[in-house]
């Protein structure tokens, strides 16, 4: 632990060379907090009155209690790199400056809390992969790196829990050797799969003969990389450390007996990473755990490792730890790399600012970020909330990218709706204080410049999540982040006594504050909806509403999923509608769109401010419509950017123009408020073919138009097979085999289709991955623990639509019966509309 | 007629009729039920000289006959019918009388007992049966708690039965009490050290001084479909109702969720904070002070930073509003009974002026308490708060929409400082200065449409030559095959 003042710590911050922010990132249960916490023991700076106490990056009690990470957490760390090992660096650095400043976000595994990593992934520009070496990389580990890899976060990994290899499983050196290389080669294929060949960051694989991969247990503290042995070996091979390091891995065989190294197994030699660094550290464990202390002791000291008298007293495992610790101190290892392969903010800043800013990648802003200059206009971006000890108030927690952000200082708050040039959503206030956040502690700053974390106060009632601070008038919104999970599960809460409405309503506003994913919204039903991402985030949601934010008691319905309205085929008929005045008349048909372009406007390949030809080429390329329909797109919908559309395939109709925003506006209605049981439409295409106006202009007013096109709209969804869409979860579990049985009983009484199953390398460990419907998970954890003895531990991501089959508006079918209880929870007439309600005759 | 269902969307609004009674009241009923003697005695005590009656839609085919009595009565006077109403027939319809000089008006029919102020009005409350022994029988089934504390309201066409019902309650349930319509004649209550008098929904409730009105329950006789319990039931919402329904002969306790309702309420209320643009639509033109509430609507939006415009429209339908797509939300000012509308058809949400203050005076807190009788809202009525004055540099005034998770604010934003540099270059004129997606009044929305008016577009569109037209009626013209 070091201890700082504010003045030292910043003045480290001016050094931007010197300053690396990065996450730390894997599956739930792989050991990132415990492998955070021996690195901050290590190196953590703390204002010198909270030394001494632990766990810094849990900060929640449910957190410390379940053991499990909820919210990512920041905290700064202190390291001196050696003047030799400078020149490992290969980025820009100042050989003067061997003092580094590593901002370390320590983010959750459990997929619920997906949204944690993405805030923590935005601010920082490396990430520490952490893969526990039993499991291998699982399903977690995939999406979080695809993600980092997306926001151009160059990766080390990290293979952890190797004392578990060694102790409990017993792997032989060369099977672990293996392990190790499948994790590797995992790791890179989807570094491969989702990063760009020959991108602004290069090479971006992870390989251990680099030092980019280190090895160790978090638990047990210790850590190493191969350049660590190479060091303690370069007296032996009489060769340098980095060409040392690169035969220390691999297919690199050295014969003692002609003193060479092979590139192939022949007889006499030995693999390098087997009996140079696995050897000795199977030797330790042996000695430690079985053999007498006496042995332990003098092989100990014959590494060159000092024990205490107190020290040498213990035996068995936490003898193994301290000689370990003492040996491979797992800090140094893991700082040393992360300092060395990770950038700073000056070298990443270069390659993610055009990832990063939407504006023109030349204005001020933009040139000020790419070069991180702290005499630049200030560009920050906030991207989660921070609860503080004054409830209902925030921090605003973010990084610089550019300028300086000071106590006192005037800027620009511009919330994800701003556009240039334009008041929405954007705010002019002064910053009440700048702030240092170190893990659960805080510290006052006068200013924190470029290429920093830190917090604000007295923005955050302007901001919802996320926004944009600048000084600059002319800037634009630093882009939103996209999330790798959706809040598909909901559950609607009320409050006991009408009266407590109000506590109600300000305690889910400061909910939909304090979470970066979780939706607070009141539906048209009256209804208070929270919607998460799953049962457990929507579990810790209603705890922090009830017992924090709100602080009342809270009713709360069993959990609901969201349904989309859709159809499955082109109407059947023409369809009519007629205004009310009788003088207008609308035709039109639905269809449902080609597969995978509702997704295709999901990801905004296609979208609605794209240029109108390039938009209508892409389309008829990749889903084959009809080119000139295609540049007749009217709008999507709903809110203008959802995956539906309305197509005007009229030809040559008088005053069309006229009516367009009123159609579209009842599009828009008719698209948000779907005819089934009013949720929103997807995956519908609807054109327009002909149009009946009345003459003069009054008599076609919106007042006519708009109910027209929405009835219009609800004829053709109901005369074209509609259907409802259900969310489904991807599943992966992981467990022994002789479990596997318990999972499939569970997953087919569940409607889950496994598609894959695979045993994990040599172990009997399995995994299972398969689909299964969102409505069906509700209490699926619990279940499937008590079918495996609780063996299996599942992780559920939302992965795509799914058509329910069977028809609607049949009471009988499963969709049937969703359509009736989804309307009576929303206080509509009982029973689908009938279609006479839409539907005009000639 | 509008349809008032406020916990089920009502009928398509295109295949509404107007409900008539087919057949006319018997001739010697008609006495009993239009209650003439009392009619004639009204005006000659009164010595008003033109007679205006308002009738409601589903009485109207009685309308000539009780028109002919009277007038044969009265030689000297002028007796006639009104016609339609442009808003409610639960209001006197003032205007229309005035137009025709009338100086009295004999409103027949359920009323809401929204007060007057220009004409005296005499209301004919058109009685209906009631089996009062029916009644009682099934009560006490339902209700066997004998101690029970309850209030006995009738809706207007029971009233006559009301002592009756109230005696025979009374040996049975020791603490009812009954209610009195609020009229002109005894609207000042003599209020006394015994008992509170309180004044809810056009009826006067005297309890015993120290009790609370939500201790009670309430029997209503009437319509369980109507607006009118609808209406008590949503302003008094933490009492318990009962109904017993004449017509269909059923007792029941109405078990309707109103912490539901009222949370629907809600998200209205939620609505208007979002709204920036706000419609105030004139929807009577009978109840007393609906200019003073409209003028007062208007200054509160004013001071709370939206833009309003003033709507009247006569009767509401989709089809009128939907033509001011500008508009973000209505705050409709008329009688209770047809405040609560069924929005499920409109296009934008129609909302009561309390739930406007609510959403817009930060003096004034949801409780819970409803009222959708705009009079209490007025300066010198009970419900009256004033509206502070928005302080610009508050920063409380930010808040996050629930609707569309969105920051807004509330008060005057003072915005012309933004959009210019907080740096020294004041001398550059933003170039791309357009119009906010989200506009602040009428005309920056017009100017968002992507039709701006009649353009020539001269050399595009290609000549045609003349074609015949359709011939005939808008509902089927003449070329179409009939359906």
């Amino acid at each position: 632990m070091v201890n700082f003042t504010v003045d030292q710590i910043r003045n480290i911050m001016d050094n931007k060379r010197n300053i690396r922010n990065m996450s730390v990132i894997a599956h739930v249960d792989h050991g990132k907090s415990t492998l955070t916490d021996s690195l901050v023991s290590k190196a953590g700076i703390i204002a010198s009155a909270k030394a001494g106490e632990t766990r810094f990056t849990d900060t929640r009690k449910d957190e410390q209690e379940r053991c499990i990470t909820i919210k990512s957490t920041a905290i700064s760390l202190f390291y001196e790199l050696e003047k030799d090992d400078m020149k490992y660096i290969k980025q820009e650095f100042d050989p003067e400056n061997t003092h580094f400043l590593i901002n370390l976000i320590d983010s959750p595994g459990h997929v619920d809390f997906s949204s944690e990593v993405t805030a923590a992934l935005r601010v920082t520009d490396g990430a520490l992969v952490v893969v526990d070496c039993v499991s291998g990389v699982c399903v977690q580990t995939e999406t979080v790196l695809r993600q980092a890899i997306a926001e151009r976060i160059r990766p080390v990994l990290f293979m952890n829990k190797m004392d578990l290899a060694l102790l409990t499983l017993q792997l032989e050196a060369e099977d672990l050797y293996q392990t190790f290389q499948r994790i590797i080669e995992n790791v890179n294929v989807i570094v491969g799969t989702y990063g760009e060949d020959d991108g602004p960051m290069g090479n971006i694989q992870v390989d251990p003969k680099n030092g980019t991969v280190g090895f160790g247990s978090g638990l047990h503290g210790w850590a190493f990389t191969l350049k660590d042995f190479a060091k303690m070996y370069v007296g032996k091979f009489k060769i340098d450390e980095a060409s040392l390091m690169k035969r220390l891995w691999g297919n690199q065989f050295y014969n003692n007996k002609d003193k060479k190294w092979y590139k192939e197994q022949t007889e006499g030699s030995v693999r390098g990473f087997t009996n140079y660094i696995l050897k000795p550290i199977y030797e330790i464990f042996n000695t430690c755990m079985t053999k007498s202390k006496e042995d332990a002791v003098t092989l100990v000291e014959k590494l060159g490792v000092k024990l205490t008298a107190e020290e040498k007293e213990s035996e068995g495992k936490p003898l193994l730890k301290t000689v370990m610790r003492k040996w491979l101190p797992a800090g140094d290892a893991m700082l040393q790399m992360i300092v060395i392969h990770l950038p700073s903010p000056v070298t990443a800043q270069k390659y993610r600012a055009e990832l990063l800013y939407e504006g023109p990648f030349d204005d001020e802003c933009c040139t000020a970020i790419k070069a991180c200059d702290p005499k630049g206009p200030l560009m920050m971006y906030i991207s989660k909330m921070v609860p503080t000890s004054d409830k209902g108030r925030f921090y605003a927690f973010g990084r610089v990218f550019s300028g300086i952000v000071a106590t006192g200082q005037k800027v620009r708050i511009m919330g994800p709706n701003y556009l240039p040039g334009k008041k929405e959503d954007l705010y002019e206030k002064t910053i009440q204080r700048t702030i240092l956040m170190m893990g659960r502690y805080t510290e006052s700053i006068e200013d924190v410049p470029c290429g920093n974390i830190c917090g604000l106060v007295g923005v955050d009632q302007f901001l919802v999540k996320t926004g944009t601070i600048s000084t600059h008038k002319d800037a634009h919104n630093m882009r939103v982040m996209k999330f790798s999970v959706s809040p598909v599960v909901r559950v609607a809460v009320e409050c006991k006594n009408p009266s407590e409405l109000p506590k109600l309503v300000e305690g889910l506003k400061r909910l939909a504050k304090s979470d970066p994913m979780v939706q607070c919204i009141i539906e048209e039903s009256g209804e208070h909806i929270i919607a998460g991402a799953g049962e457990l985030h929507l579990e810790i949601c209603l705890k922090d509403l009830e017992e924090d934010h709100a602080g009342i008691p809270i009713k709360v319905s069993e959990p609901v999923v969201s349904y989309r309205e859709t159809v499955s085929a082109e109407s059947e008929i023409m369809c009519l509608a007629k205004s009310p005045n009788k003088h207008n008349r609308l035709f039109m048909k639905a269809a449902p769109l080609p597969e995978g372009c509702a997704e295709a406007i999901d990801k905004g390949d296609v979208a609605p401010r794209q240029e109108v030809k390039e938009r209508a080429r892409f389309l008829s390329e990749k889903f084959d419509f009809d080119v000139t329909e295609a540049r007749k797109i009217w709008c999507f919908g709903p809110e203008g950017t959802g995956p539906n559309l309305l197509i005007d395939c009229t030809k040559a109709v008088q005053y069309l123009n006229e009516i367009k925003d009123s159609v579209v506006a009842g599009f828009q209605w008719a698209t948000k408020e779907g005819v089934l049981c009013e949720e929103n439409m997807r995956g519908c295409r609807f054109n327009l073919y002909d149009v009946t106006l009345h003459a003069d202009a009054i008599h076609r007013g919106g007042g006519q138009i708009i109910p027209t096109a929405r009835r219009v709209l609800y004829a053709a969804a109901l005369t074209a097979e509609p259907r409802l869409l259900e969310p489904v979860y991807l599943v992966e579990i992981q467990c022994p085999d002789q479990a596997v049985g318990g999972i499939f009983g569970v997953l087919n009484r569940r409607r889950g289709v496994v598609f894959d199953n695979q045993q994990i390398g040599n172990t009997p460990q399995i995994t299972v991955k398969a689909h299964m419907p969102v409505n069906e998970s509700f209490g699926f954890t619990a279940d499937l623990r008590s079918n495996t003895g609780g063996q299996a531990f599942p992780q559920c991501v939302f992965d795509h639509w799914q058509i329910l089959p069977g028809d609607p508006k049949d009471p009988a079918t499963k969709p049937g019966q969703i359509v009736i209880a989804s309307r009576k929870r929303k206080g509509l007439k009982e029973g689908i509309p009938p279609l006479d309600n839409f539907l005009d005759k000639l | 007629m509008l349809s008032t269902k406020v916990f089920s969307s009502g009928d398509n609004i295109q295949n509404q009729k107007i409900l008539c009674n087919s057949t006319a009241v018997h001739p010697d009923k008609l006495e009993e039920v239009y209650e003439t003697e009392r009619s004639l005695e009204w005006v000659i005590s009164n010595s008003f000289k033109k007679i205006a009656l308002q009738f409601p839609d589903d009485l109207l085919v009685d309308a000539p006959t009780v028109a002919e009595i009277l007038q044969e009565k009265l030689q000297d006077c002028t007796v006639f019918i009104l016609g339609d109403t442009s808003y409610g027939s639960c209001c006197v319809d003032e205007v229309a009388a005035q137009h025709y000089g009338a100086d009295c008006i004999i409103h027949y029919g359920h009323t809401c007992l929204s007060p007057t102020s220009k004409l005296p009005v005499l209301y004919i409350f058109t009685k209906s049966e009631v089996d009062i022994d029916d009644c009682m029988n099934q009560m006490l089934g339902t209700c066997t708690e004998r101690e029970m504390k309850a209030i006995l309201v009738c809706s207007t066409a029971y009233l006559h039965a009301i002592d009756k019902l109230f005696l025979k309650l009374k040996e049975h349930y020791r603490n009812v009490l009954a209610t009195s319509p609020v009229t002109s004649k005894n609207s000042k209550g003599n209020d006394s050290s015994e008992v509170t008098v309180i004044t809810k929904c056009g009826r006067r409730i005297e309890i015993p001084a120290g009790d609370c009105l939500n201790d009670y329950s309430f029997i209503y006789i009437g319509s369980n479909q109507g607006p009118e319990l609808t209406v008590m039931m949503m302003t008094l919402n933490k009492c318990r109702f009962y109904t017993y329904d004449p017509t269909e002969r059923i007792f029941r306790w109405e078990q309707v969720n109103m912490n539901k309702a009222l949370m629907k309420r809600y998200y209205y209320i939620e609505r208007a904070k979002d709204a920036n643009i706000v419609g105030i639509v004139v929807g009577t033109l009978g109840v007393s002070r609906y200019k003073e509430m409209i003028d007062h609507l208007k200054a509160l939006l004013k001071k709370s930073g939206k833009k309003s415009y003033t709507f009247v429209v006569g009767k509401l339908n989709p089809a009128k509003l939907a033509n001011f797509a500008e508009v973000d939300l209505y705050v409709l000012v008329a009688c209770p009974e047809s405040s609560l509308l069924d929005q499920s058809e409109f296009f934008q949400p129609i909302i009561s002026p309390l739930e406007l203050e609510i959403a817009c005076n930060q003096a004034r807190q949801w409780t819970g308490d409803y009222s959708l009788d705009f009079t209490e809202l007025l300066p010198g009525s009970a419900l009256y708060i004033e509206a502070p004055n928005f302080d610009s540099t508050n920063d409380d005034l930010a808040d996050v929409s629930l609707i569309n998770n969105r920051v807004r604010t509330i008060g005057m934003q003072d915005t012309s400082s933004l959009g210019k540099s907080p740096s020294t270059d004041v001398s550059l004129i933003n170039e791309n200065r357009s119009i906010a997606t989200i506009a602040r009044n009428a005309g920056e929305f017009l100017s968002t449409r992507s039709w701006k008016g009649l353009e020539q577009k001269l050399g595009e569109t290609a000549v045609s030559l003349a074609v015949q037209g359709q011939c005939g009626i808008a509902a089927g013209y003449e070329n179409e095959p009939a359906s």
